[in-house]
């Protein structure tokens, strides 16, 4: 392969993408040519490294987008190409209309800015032509197309009576019927009376209008669809011409980002999974991949555990009773809905970590929570989207479309009906399961998964693309946004692994070939093994320590150093290239230059000769000679002589050559000769072998002839002793027959024998049988009286227990009287307390007495003082008057005496206090004794209660345990007076049995006997028959002996 | 510096003679062609050392007399800096993955015509037919045969 037919292939490439965007991409909000389908491109190469082909495949075509678009989003690209684009001509081949006029499209016409789209299909066109599509391929995809877009365009009404559809207007039905090669009264027919299987019968089934409406829709998002699948195909067939295997490849995958909408639907959940499953890849290789290797490598290095394991969330999506799972299930059941889609969804899933209830209130039913965000689906539509059902009579009809383009796409068609979507139909089931079909889910996750592995097994790099504004502006960075994406998406992570590790590594061989270059003396000549020369050119390259790390196997170097390495490589390769080129340069200048000088030599030869001839020309002589060469024979003689000669010496070869094999011919005769001497001898001693045979032949002939008369003779005479024989052996069967009869009367007695034989053995066997059961009552007694046994050991179990109560119960008597005892003492000793108190009491009220005693005394004694102090206010006033100091001296004495004994009485009266209160203080610690020697006695009395309770019980169920005794006994009595009852029944049973049977034996041995008899009498007889029958053969043997005499006779009197 | 030796001349002069011969017998040989010429001489300069020492990539730009031409063989005569036959070998070596001494062909084209001073896939076609190298069934040739062919060329 040439790299000329390389690049080409590459352009192509190119060009190849170029129809598949025309069909799959579309603008949206984000993007004016997004791709809505994803893609995984493989450019194969061979082993010299060179393009061998390539290879696409898609994945998930948002087909939605055809049906309908979002507010200044628009279809897909080719839609607008071919209604701005084409020619009046391919307008009119392929009944184009006006963007507006197809409801398909949503908002009409749509610019896109910077693009034209007719120059596009231009493009479009070209680059089909380039891969090699011929013009009716190209003819049948845009037709394919334009009828989709007409789909839109057939308008329903539901008819006034029933609620059937009907379709009044059918000129676009007849475009499209014309554009699909099929016929326009079944086509229409297909989409409004479909005719349904229903058990073994076909029949007509009514569709409304919102049943067509979204058939119609299916069935033109299948066909855009199928059309883009078959595109994909044909551009892979153009692709891959070589046959040659490619030895590796370069993939790149290009699939729909992470998506959250405001709604978000089954589509959506599959875009979603796709990225869980691609970011968990990128985690995995770039976080845990990568670090293992270092382990693996023995480089010094911490594990950082990044914490971003998704797979949780993937197995909530894919697992067996996962999200798929049961939406793929609850399809199976006839009476599903979304709805109890979304409850069985949340009763298995609402305890995963990974799995949200919706809010309340919320139009959401379910939410996952993935690496990007907690999105809420939306479950509205789910089944029929798994499902994807469509109409299997249009269907039908396509498969069997006049086009082959259109048949083609249909023909690997395997669909889920449209009756079959009904949940209301009850078969549906059984019917979809039979037909092995495969829902979109399913479908997906096989591809996905195939492609996991194909990603696995690759070094896979990755290129995040991040939307650096949402305005579609160059030059502006939303920094925010930005950050939010690369956080998102672990690239963060990445970049901190990448500075902290080291990205870049290379094995030691492979750095050895590649870079000793910059190390011309390094590595000394002869084996040395690969972790030492790198080591030593490392020195040799002066690298700081901390940019690389030897490893097991393999050099690590952190990010940029090998760049720079490969950078000086270049710089010294092409050093030497260009001296190596200049060589090559020098060897070819002086290659030429010879050439030039041979050339400029032979040049010279030729002008010299020429001038040679310019002068000689005009000479007579040599005009004379150039006349008279020719003529002259001499000059060819010698020419003559060598092709003579030459010929004589082939001749004389071929001469020998022929003597050779003729020689050789010679001996070979002679060979043939004495072969020949040889067989003619073998056939003289045949030939005399051949006559002997021939007279020996006569000779026997003429005995066979003799021979042949003798048995002739003989048989005559064997006839007549043949009716000898016969005559006596019609007697012997008559002997036979009688011999016979009496045989079978025999049997017939043997016969009765046998039968009383029969009939003994069976009572034999009845009579074991009873045995058997006698056996088995025998056994029943024993268990019977095992049990009993068991019963007496539970009994005798019992009273050892009631003997246990009842000693506990005699200890708590024990124990009831001590604490009565105790109780009386303590009740004495309260009696006596109460005493003390009342004496007390008594005591405190006399001193009380006194107290108030004392108090009016004092009282008194006060009024006195008071009295006194009035009269000796009088009398100080007086004695003022009259003779004051001696009166005042006596009153002042009286007074001092009053004083005193007041004095005195207060004292008294403390004293008393004091003792009142140490009593009060006695009284009241005796209350509080009393109380608690109550609450004692209240205490020991409850005791005493539970005692007795606990007694009482005790008695009880030592009672009910002896009445279960008892119980127990008198079924064990009964049960051994059954058991001897029926043993005895049984015995006697048994025993008349046996008499019975014994009789009966007896009368048949006594019949066997006289059969005997009987036997033995038919025995003489048969003896008698036998002897008689000897005597007959005897007679016999003398018949034929007296024949054989008589024939001998008869012979000799014959030869005589 | 020192003189030309008069075999050196003798040998300019013949070369000069065979190129003014080709181009017109005007005495004059044009620029583009003083690379051609020194190489006739036996030398191997790269394409830069040709443009420093007065060569021109197009023709017809300038024209050289004999006198003129003498010293540019002497000075790039003197300056003596070819590559070896171990360098290249070096170089060849880095395109050996297997160590065994063999290169792939194609690759071996491809660094001629797509590095350094770049060959023409023409002239990589006739250096292959001079020197006579056939890739073997897996498309690797031999390099050290084949860098030895190159240097050994006709030497004159």
């Amino acid at each position: 392969m040439s790299s000329s037919l390389a690049l080409n292939l590459m352009m192509n490439i190119y060009y190849y993408i170029s129809p598949m965007e025309a069909f799959g991409n579309a603008k949206t909000i984000k993007n004016d040519n997004s791709s809505r389908f994803g893609k995984f491109i493989r450019i194969n190469f061979d082993n010299s490294g060179y393009i061998s082909g390539a290879n696409i495949e898609s994945y998930l075509l948002e087909k939605s987008r055809l049906i309908r678009q979002n507010p200044d989003e628009r279809s897909f690209h080719i839609v607008y190409q071919l209604v701005s684009g084409s020619s009046p001509q391919l307008k009119k081949d392929l009944l184009l209309e006006d963007l507006k006029n197809y409801s398909f499209m949503t908002n009409g016409a749509i610019p896109v800015a910077g693009v034209d789209d007719s120059d596009m299909l231009r493009e479009t066109t070209e680059a089909m032509t380039i891969m090699g599509m011929p013009p009716e391929e190209q003819a049948a995809v845009f037709k394919c197309v334009s009828g989709v877009m007409l789909m839109g365009n057939m308008k329903f009404k539901t008819e006034r009576n029933t609620d059937q559809a009907v379709l009044p207007d059918n000129t676009t039905a007849q475009k499209i019927s014309k554009l699909f090669g099929v016929n326009v009264t079944d086509f229409t027919k297909a989409f409004l009376r479909p005719r349904i299987k229903v058990g073994r019968d076909y029949v007509t089934k009514a569709q409304t209008k919102e049943q067509v409406e979204f058939a119609v829709e299916a069935i033109s998002k299948a066909v855009y669809e199928r059309m883009f699948k078959w595109l994909v195909a044909r551009i892979n067939k153009s692709l891959d011409r070589t046959k040659r295997q490619g030895a590796s490849f370069i993939g790149i995958l290009d699939i729909a980002g992470f998506e959250i909408f405001d709604m978000n639907s089954f589509e959506q959940l599959c875009i979603n999974y796709t990225n869980e499953k691609l970011q968990q890849l990128f985690n995995h290789t770039m976080f845990i991949l990568e670090q293992e290797e270092y382990q693996r490598e023995g480089i010094d290095w911490k594990f950082i555990d990044f914490g971003l394991d998704l797979q949780p969330t993937i197995e909530l999506l894919e697992k067996p009773l996962g999200v798929l799972a049961l939406l793929d299930e609850e399809c199976w059941f006839p009476k599903a809905t979304d709805k109890s889609f979304t409850e069985k969804l949340i009763a298995q899933h609402s305890n995963h970590p990974k799995f949200e209830k919706p809010e309340f209130r919320a139009n959401s039913d379910f939410r996952v929570i993935h690496y990007a965000g907690s999105v809420p689906y939306n479950s509205a539509q789910w089944l029929v989207k798994n499902m994807d059902p469509l109409n299997e009579n249009v269907v039908a009809l396509l498969q069997s479309s006049n086009d082959n383009f259109m048949q083609g796409i249909w023909k690997d068609a395997e669909i889920v009906g449209l009756g079959a979507a009904q949940s209301s139909d009850s078969t549906f089931g059984a019917r979809t399961r039979k037909g092995m079909f495969r829902t979109v889910g399913q479908l997906y996750k096989e591809q996905l998964s195939k492609l996991m592995v194909t990603l696995r097994n690759t070094n896979p790099n990755f290129v995040r693309c991040i939307i650096p504004n949402h305005e579609k502006r160059a030059g502006k960075i939303d920094s925010h946004l930005v950050l939010e994406q690369l956080r998102c998406n672990g690239v963060l992570e990445g970049i901190r692994i990448c500075r902290q590790g080291f990205p870049n590594r290379i094995i030691f061989q492979e750095f050895r070939t590649r870079y000793e270059l910059l190390t011309p003396n390094a590595i000394p000549k002869g084996f040395m093994d690969g972790k030492k020369c790198c080591e030593r050119m490392i020195q040799a390259l002066e690298l700081d320590p901390n940019l690389y790390r030897i490893g097991q196997s393999k050099i690590f170097f952190r990010a940029g150093v090998l760049a720079h390495l490969e950078e000086e490589r270049d710089l010294k390769l092409s050093e030497i290239i260009i001296r190596f080129q200049a060589y090559a340069r020098g060897m070819l200048a002086r290659r030429n230059y010879q050439k030039r000088l041979q050339q400029l030599s032979a040049i010279r030869i030729i002008q010299r000769n020429c001038a040679a001839y310019l002068k000689l020309r005009n000479w007579q002589w040599w005009r004379l000679f150039t006349k008279v060469k020719p003529l002259l024979q001499v000059t060819k003689a010698d020419e003559d002589l060598k092709v003579k000669e030459e010929e004589m010496k082939k001749l004389a070869d071929l001469a020998s050559k022929r003597e050779a094999d003729l020689k050789e011919y010679e001996s070979r005769q002679q060979q043939l000769i004495s072969e020949k001497n040889e067989l003619s001898e073998q056939l003289q001693a045949e030939r005399e072998l051949c006559q002997e045979a021939d007279e020996e032949r006569a000779h026997l002939a003429a005995r066979k002839r003799e021979m042949e008369d003798a048995i002739s003779e003989m048989e005559n005479r064997l006839e007549e002793a043949d009716d000898v024989i016969g005559r006596m052996e019609s007697d012997k069967a008559q002997n036979q027959k009688l011999l016979r009869d009496l045989e079978e009367q025999l049997e017939d007695e043997e016969q009765q024998r046998q039968k009383l034989q029969l009939e003994k053995v069976t009572t034999e066997s009845k009579v074991k049988k009873l045995e058997e059961d006698l056996a088995v009552f025998t056994d029943n007694n024993t268990k019977l009286s095992k049990d009993r046994k068991m019963l007496e050991e539970k009994l005798a179990e019992m009273t050892s227990n009631l003997a246990e109560e009842e000693e506990k119960s005699k200890g708590l008597g024990k124990l009831k009287t001590k604490y009565e005892q105790i109780i009386a003492d303590l009740e004495e000793k309260l009696r006596k307390e109460q005493e003390a108190r009342k004496e007390l009491e008594k005591m405190r009220r006399r001193l009380e007495q006194e107290i108030s005693e004392l108090r009016d005394q004092l009282a008194d004694k006060e009024n006195q003082i008071s009295d006194l102090q009035l009269r000796w206010l009088r009398e100080t006033r007086s004695c003022s008057i009259l003779s004051p100091p001696v009166t005042i001296l006596c009153r002042k004495m009286y007074v001092c005496m009053v004083l005193y004994r007041k004095n005195q009485l207060q004292k008294a009266l403390r004293e008393m206090e004091g003792e009142l209160n140490d009593l009060k203080d006695d009284f009241d610690t005796e209350k509080k004794n009393r109380q608690r020697a109550d609450q004692q006695r209240k205490d020991l009395s409850e005791e005493l209660e539970a005692l007795k309770t606990e007694l009482e019980e005790t008695t009880e169920t030592g009672a009910v345990q002896q009445q279960i005794r008892l119980e127990r006994e008198q079924q064990v009595e009964k049960l051994k007076k059954s058991l001897e009852q029926e043993s005895a029944q049984k015995t006697a049973q048994l025993t008349e049995v046996k008499q019975k049977y014994s009789a009966q034996i007896e009368s048949l041995n006594n019949e066997l006997d006289n059969l005997k008899k009987t036997k033995s009498g038919i025995d003489k007889a048969k003896s008698n028959l036998e002897s008689e029958n000897a005597e007959l053969d005897q007679e016999l043997k003398q018949m034929s002996t007296a024949r054989n005499e008589s024939e001998r006779k008869r012979s000799s009197w014959k030869l005589r | 510096m020192a003189k030309l030796s008069e075999d050196e001349v003798e040998d300019c002069k013949e070369v000069f003679d065979l190129f003014d011969f080709w181009d017109g017998r005007d005495g004059l040989v044009d620029a583009a062609k003083v690379g051609d010429f020194l190489r006739s001489l036996g030398l191997n300069p790269t394409e830069e050392q040709i443009l420093k020492s007065g060569g021109c990539k197009k023709m017809g730009e300038k024209q050289y007399k004999l006198d003129e031409l003498m010293p540019i063989y002497q000075d790039v005569l003197a300056a003596k800096d070819a590559g070896t036959f171990a360098d290249f070998m070096e170089a060849f070596k880095t395109f050996d993955r297997e160590g065994q001494g063999y290169v792939s062909l194609a690759e071996v084209r491809h660094f001629l015509s797509a590095m350094g001073d770049r060959l023409t896939d023409e002239e990589v076609d006739e250096i292959m037919k001079s020197t006579d190298t056939q890739e073997d069934l897996d498309g690797n040739i031999k390099f050290e045969d084949f860098i030895k062919k190159v240097m050994d060329g006709p030497s004159k």
